[in-house]
């Protein structure tokens, strides 16, 4: 029903500068994940988008128009939030119709759209009921109901999620999905949590200090991340980095740790490789396993998840993680040679911190 | 065995220490309450009971003959109409000072509350200096300024002067309030379309009723025990019951109608004292919310 | 590609105001406008015109005949006037002190778990909604020498028993102390007490396990962490010390002849009856400059508070 294109846009407090140049198309119906730390600036762009504050500078197109001008409710949009924000002295039904009322619909039309909104939802029974007597689900239903209730192109979600216990969290993450299939809007979700990002996301925008580190499908960013960044922020526990130099031996591309080697020839670099040039070689925790041909590291200990095991290493000066069937984890001794999927590498210029 | 005898000391040494404390605390709010019983005893005394000297006496035959006397008969200058007159002028200032100082000073301190630069504490500043400026200082200028708009000698200057000099601890007391409700609540009623009005009537003030009834006793009371603004805003038509009081003690020529003029001061000190006790702990967070941060 | 910058603030509509309402909305600018408007007439322009007029020889009507500090020097010059500046001194002292001692030390034995704590803190208070016009009719009827305390007591027996300070011009000014004791020590009540009820329940259990016996208890430990709020205290009595007018109208109008007369009558007398406005208004700007005198250590604390 729309798309959202962010041009350029800067936000600037005093004499901090909180988004640096924002550059985002968001195609129709997708759904896209704001996902970094705390102050990566990434609340910040969702209240711009929603007009509740105003960039510095750029534009903000929906459906090829810039709506930076317009107030919040001419926007086209509807927001869930974190702490809910309901209004504590209405009923639920208040809740739900008050931005309807105040658009001045006709009543019939608040009427059945506060129906339809509650049965979806399945909050029916709740309508005459104040927020104070919901529970903390129930109140996230009514939150994300007033939003439905407003038949916006536009659903904009600042960690709508975060204060609810981690089994509700589950159910409501799979609801949410379903509703964005069904409603096929398009979809800004801001979250810290990397799990709700990639299972909900159909592109995670990955933020970091003001800038757009990586925009792309989950499975994308995941397995090719584009940064060091995005290379150590997305998975858990995090992508292995291990310093060293691109040697070509015999025009083939190798890396070279200091101690061992390891061969680049699978790796589709983007530019062709010069010899002595610095790298860091990335490579996640899946992808390691004990290997006859590897590099030797000292195992330090192992940590059981029940599905598998992840097994630490101290490699030089790195620390290593891989993740192993719970058998051959246990299998390990003192030392280990691990060998490294050779198709499932990423590799960084340590100085620009971006992808080979 | 051996601690017997140590436990029942501490425990009758801590039985004398409670009943001197209770004793203390009680001959404390005897002292309190006499003005006021005394004052009860005179006004039900008859003219001929109250002598010098008597005022710790029961009255012999309580009537409320003095009350009646005080509120219909007494003359207050050559008007004799008693204090009733004075008792609805009160009315008159209290029902509108109250209503609309309220209103403005809520509306004001939301308004700050959600200025984000660290001017907003520049004019709530300005703003608090209002409550510390003697009326005295200001007067002279005020009233000429009263007396160039029409409004000197009227109930409605009388009130915007109650609604100005309130404005500084009532921004204040809202303000405090309002900056702890949360963004993000302000935030959805933007999307969902309401402006500043709307917000404010419609989510936030339904939201305040502690915060009301706090700033409601604090200038409820403020407003009717108002003595200088009644008096210098007014001429004796429109004089509250405070300064009718005041002229109904002092303007008795010959003997002194003690039981009169006590129950004259319990009428005046009625509605006050019924908001007071009414509101119970409100009135404490009035005056020290009011107090505290000043 | 540079996008145009887009200015949505409008900064050319705000020449002075660099405030925003999250999204800056009209409504709230003209609220806070207004506020500024009622603010600066009604609050700075009229002290500014007093402040001006304290420089002229301004008697009956206003004018604008300047002459400097003249005014300030008769006014410390006339006998009238330091007494009732120096009234403020010997009413407002001891009434402090009293009700800050009176209030404290109350509030210190509601806080012992007494029963009935809501009856005693009732009586305590109910004073202080009171107006004050009530509170000197009634202790002026009460301590009236011949008709109230005095004759009351001889009556009953104590036939030399003598207090008749209501009537000498040198004493007066205690009986105003009395009544104000009676009605504001309340509210330094209430304030300690929520300062009591504040205090960590573990520093009690830790200087219990020192063995500290209770009333060290207090005067070491616990007293010393309510000094912010006895501040407090002690600047809303001064102030209401600075302002207080209708205690003295109502319960002495200044007598016997102008032995307990206080600057703000003073000041009233000036203006409006003897048609002084001149000595008035800088008896004024004297009153206005004690009350700022009396901010300025809290405000000091308050700003040190909030650098670090």
């Amino acid at each position: 029903m729309a798309t959202i294109e962010i041009r350029n846009l800067t936000k600037q407090f005093g004499a901090v500068q909180v988004l640096k140049g924002i550059d985002l198309a968001i195609d129709d119906r997708d759904f896209t994940v704001l996902l970094g730390p705390s102050g990566c600036g990434k609340s910040t762009l969702l209240n711009i988008i929603a007009g509740l504050e105003h960039q510095t500078a750029g534009q903000i197109m929906v459906d090829g128009t810039d709506i930076s001008p317009l107030p919040p409710d001419k926007r086209r949009l509807a927001m869930v939030f974190q702490s809910y924000a309901l209004y504590p002295t209405m009923t639920v039904r208040k809740n739900i119709d008050f931005g309807l009322r105040v658009a001045g619909l006709p009543r019939a039309e608040i009427k059945e759209r506060v129906r339809v909104t509650a049965e979806l939802l399945q909050i029916t029974d709740l309508l005459d009921r104040t927020p104070a007597r919901l529970s903390g689900g129930q109140r996230q239903r009514v939150a994300i109901g007033r939003a439905l209730a407003r038949r916006a192109s536009v659903y904009l979600f600042d960690e709508p999620l975060s204060n609810l216990d981690a089994k509700l969290r589950n159910d409501m993450r799979i609801e949410i999905r379903q509703l964005h299939e069904d409603l096929g809007a398009t979809a800004v979700y801001v979250t810290h949590d990397q799990v709700e990002a990639m299972t909900l996301a159909t592109r995670i925008a990955l933020m970091n200090a003001g800038r757009i580190e990586q925009y792309a499908e989950p499975q994308d960013i995941y397995d090719r991340p584009e940064t060091l960044f995005a290379a150590s922020f997305i998975g858990s526990p995090k992508m292995n980095l291990i310093p060293g130099t691109i040697r070509l031996a015999d025009g083939v591309p190798v890396f070279d740790t200091g101690s061992d080697r390891i061969s680049l020839a699978h790796y589709p670099f983007r530019l062709a490789p010069e010899d002595g040039m610095p790298a860091t070689l990335g490579v996640r925790p899946e992808d390691v396993a004990p290997d006859a041909q590897g590099i030797v590291a000292r195992h330090r200990l192992n940590e059981p998840h029940g599905a598998d095991t992840l097994a630490w290493f101290t490699y030089g000066e790195t620390n290593l993680s891989a993740r192993l069937e719970p058998v051959a984890a246990r299998a390990l001794g003192a030392q280990a040679t691990l060998g490294f999927n050779l198709h499932k590498l990423s590799l960084f210029d340590p100085k620009t911190e971006r992808r080979l | 065995m051996t601690t017997q005898p140590n436990l029942a000391m501490r425990n009758w040494n801590q039985r004398v220490g409670r009943t001197a404390l209770y004793l203390v605390l009680i001959l404390a709010c005897v002292a309190y309450l006499v003005p006021l019983v005394v004052m009860v005893m005179t006004s039900l005394k008859t003219a001929g009971e109250v002598q010098p000297g008597t005022i710790f006496m029961w009255p012999e035959n309580p009537s409320f003959d003095a009350w009646i006397k005080a509120w219909s008969q007494a003359c207050i200058g050559l008007d004799c109409r008693g204090i009733r007159v004075g008792f609805w002028n009160s009315v008159m200032i209290w029902v509108p000072s109250l209503i609309l100082s309220i209103l403005a000073g809520a509306i004001l301190g939301f308004a700050l509350s959600r200025w984000q630069t660290r001017h907003a504490g520049l004019i709530l500043g300005l703003v608090l200096f209002g409550a510390f400026i003697p009326l005295q200082v200001v007067i002279y200028p005020l009233i000429k300024m009263a007396a160039n708009l029409g409004l000197y000698n009227s109930f409605a200057g009388i009130v915007v002067v109650h609604i100005i000099f309130g404005l500084p601890v009532l921004t204040l007391i809202f303000s405090n309030f309002y900056v702890g409700i949360p963004v993000e609540l302000i935030n959805a009623a933007r999307v969902d379309g309401a402006g500043f009005f709307r917000i404010f009537f419609g989510i936030l003030l339904p939201m305040s009723r502690n915060i009301l009834i706090v700033a409601l006793v604090l200038q409820g009371t403020g407003i009717w025990n108002d003595y200088i603004v009644g008096v210098s805003f007014g001429t004796p038509d429109i004089y509250p019951m405070t300064v009718k009081l005041q002229t109904l003690v002092g303007s008795q020529f010959g003997e002194k109608e003690y039981n009169v003029n006590m129950a004259a001061t319990l009428l005046t000190s009625l509605p006050p004292l019924l908001l007071y006790l009414v509101s119970g702990r409100y009135f404490v967070r009035g005056i020290t919310s009011g107090a505290v941060k000043g | 590609m540079p996008a145009p910058a887009i200015d949505l603030k409008a900064s050319s509509m705000r020449p002075f105001l660099t405030l925003q309402f999250l999204g800056g909305t009209p409504a709230s600018r003209i609220v806070v406008g207004l506020a500024i408007a009622v603010a600066l007439t009604c609050y700075v322009m009229t002290i500014a015109w007093t402040l001006a007029m304290s420089f002229t020889s301004s008697t009956f009507l206003p004018d604008w005949d300047f002459v400097g500090i003249e005014r300030y020097v008769d006014l410390f010059g006339s006998s009238r006037w330091s007494v009732a500046f120096a009234n403020m001194f010997l009413f407002g002292i001891p009434f402090i002190f009293l009700a800050l001692a009176l209030g404290t030390f109350l509030a210190i034995l509601i806080d012992q778990k007494v029963q009935g704590e809501a009856v005693f803190r009732t009586i305590v208070l109910y004073p202080l909604a009171l107006s004050f016009i009530v509170v000197g009719l009634i202790w002026q009827w009460v301590l009236e020498p011949n008709f109230g305390l005095q004759t009351a007591v001889r009556a009953m027996g104590w036939e030399t028993f003598r207090f008749d300070w209501m009537a000498r011009s040198d004493r007066v000014i205690y009986t105003l102390v009395l009544a104000a004791v009676w009605h504001s020590s309340g509210i330094v009540m209430a304030i300690m007490l929520a300062g009591l009820r504040g205090v960590d329940g573990e520093i009690w259990k830790a200087a219990r396990i020192d063995g500290i016996p209770t009333w060290r208890i207090y005067v070491s430990i616990i007293l010393p962490m309510l000094r912010p709020m006895a501040m407090t205290c002690v600047t809303l009595l001064a102030i209401s010390v600075v302002k207080s007018y209708e205690l003295v109208v109502a319960m002495t109008d200044g007598g016997p002849g102008n032995s307990s007369d206080l600057p703000s009558r003073f000041v009233m007398q000036a203006l409006l009856e003897r048609a002084n406005i001149g000595t008035g208004s800088a008896a004024a700007i004297i009153m206005m400059l004690s009350v700022l005198v009396i901010l300025l250590p809290y405000f000091v604390i308050e700003l040190r508070s909030r650098r670090r």
